[in-house]
């Protein structure tokens, strides 16, 4: 429960700290107008990497060090990808989408399963 | 258990979701903030456009005024003193070309037109650009043409044709398609220099812009709308 309380916290401070910065007017305002496609990319990246590391716990393969770098490593790509696809004028933004997208699709597919499978061994024990 | 995995559940929690509500809270603010403003100048800039319309027309007026004021002591001027005769002469002959008064003689009349099928795939083509209207000009005065005007605009030595987003302005007033290009000089030469084999008329209608070249034995054409003041310019002598 207290794990609860200390996520919220968080998420808390970190909306705190990033509205007292944003908006980042110090960027160039090419960059700036491209944020929210970066920062798109990189939430679509966290929202994977935490259905990953809910699944991984369901199916009991769960590692604290693959859920954080797999993170921060996925996160930064996306949006390091989406910004040298501008450079190079191809739309990593769209491949990125597209491949989350569909990790996050399956993650969740995977997840549905699980837990009706557990629902219904609770219902209706076999045997 | 090692000691470390004690204290490794906690610390993933607090980066990720400090992590998750930072770029939440900018993703927020770059959404918010920069459309507003744009939309928020675009209707003071179209404000200020209209009052600056505005002023023109009184502008306008004024020189109207100004200008029939002048023609009247022209005119007492002339009255009587024959040594200004020659000047006068010389004054009427310039203020033909720096496109002072309004003129009549023969002359022809190029009405261009935006394609009404422009072709697929290539929607710029089919449209007369400011640049088609400038290379038509510079034919017509290589043709000799002594007085020429765009939709009523009189084109002079100072006259900028240019385009202004979608809109094409002469003299800085929109003329808007389909364009109707006046000239005065000789019709047939005039005619000839425009409808050539390979010639600008003959490129336009590749394109599939309408044009039609009519001889007149009289056109009128406008006096320039207003002179701008030189500021930099001065004579040598």
């Amino acid at each position: 429960m207290w794990l609860l309380w200390l996520g919220s916290a968080a998420l808390l401070a970190g909306l705190v700290v990033g509205f007292a910065l944003s908006p980042l007017r110090w960027l160039p305002p090419a960059f700036q107008s491209r944020l929210p496609t970066y920062l798109g990319l990189a939430l679509l990246a966290a929202l994977d990497a935490t259905l990953g590391a809910w699944r991984a716990r369901l199916e009991g393969t769960y590692d604290t060090g693959v859920f954080l770098s797999g993170f921060f490593v996925n996160m930064t790509a996306a949006a390091s990808l989406a910004y040298v696809g501008d450079w190079l004028n191809v739309d990593f933004a769209l491949a990125a989408s597209v491949a989350f997208g569909t990790r996050i699709f399956n993650n969740l597919a995977i997840l549905r399963r699980i837990l009706l499978q557990r629902w219904r061994q609770r219902v209706a024990p076999l045997g | 258990m090692r000691p470390t995995d004690r204290w490794e559940q906690p610390f993933a929690i607090i980066v990720i979701c400090f992590t998750l509500g930072f770029l939440i809270a900018v993703q927020v603010r770059a959404l918010n903030s920069s459309p507003i403003a744009p939309t928020h100048r675009v209707s003071v800039l179209i404000d200020r456009l209209a009052s600056a319309q505005e002023e023109i027309r009184h502008l306008r007026q004024e020189v109207d005024r100004l200008r029939a004021q002048l023609s009247s002591y022209e005119k007492a001027m002339a009255e009587g003193k024959t040594a200004t005769e020659r000047l006068m002469g010389e004054l009427h002959r310039l203020r033909v070309l720096a496109g002072l008064t309004k003129v009549r003689g023969p002359g022809i009349i190029v009405r261009v037109a935006d394609a009404p099928n422009p072709p697929p795939g290539l929607p710029s083509e089919g449209i007369v650009h400011d640049s088609d209207l400038l290379m038509l000009v510079n034919e017509l005065r290589n043709a000799g043409a002594e007085a020429v005007a765009i939709n009523d605009q009189r084109v002079v030595a100072t006259t900028a044709i240019r385009c202004v987003g979608t809109l094409i302005t002469v003299n800085g007033v929109t003329v808007s398609p389909p364009y109707e290009i006046v000239a005065i000089g000789d019709p047939d030469k005039l005619t000839k220099a425009l409808t050539m084999p390979g010639g600008i008329v003959d490129g336009l209608k590749q394109m599939g812009i309408v044009v039609q070249v009519t001889r007149y034995p009289e056109v009128i054409i406008p006096s320039l709308g207003a002179t701008p003041p030189l500021r930099f310019a001065r004579p040598t002598e």
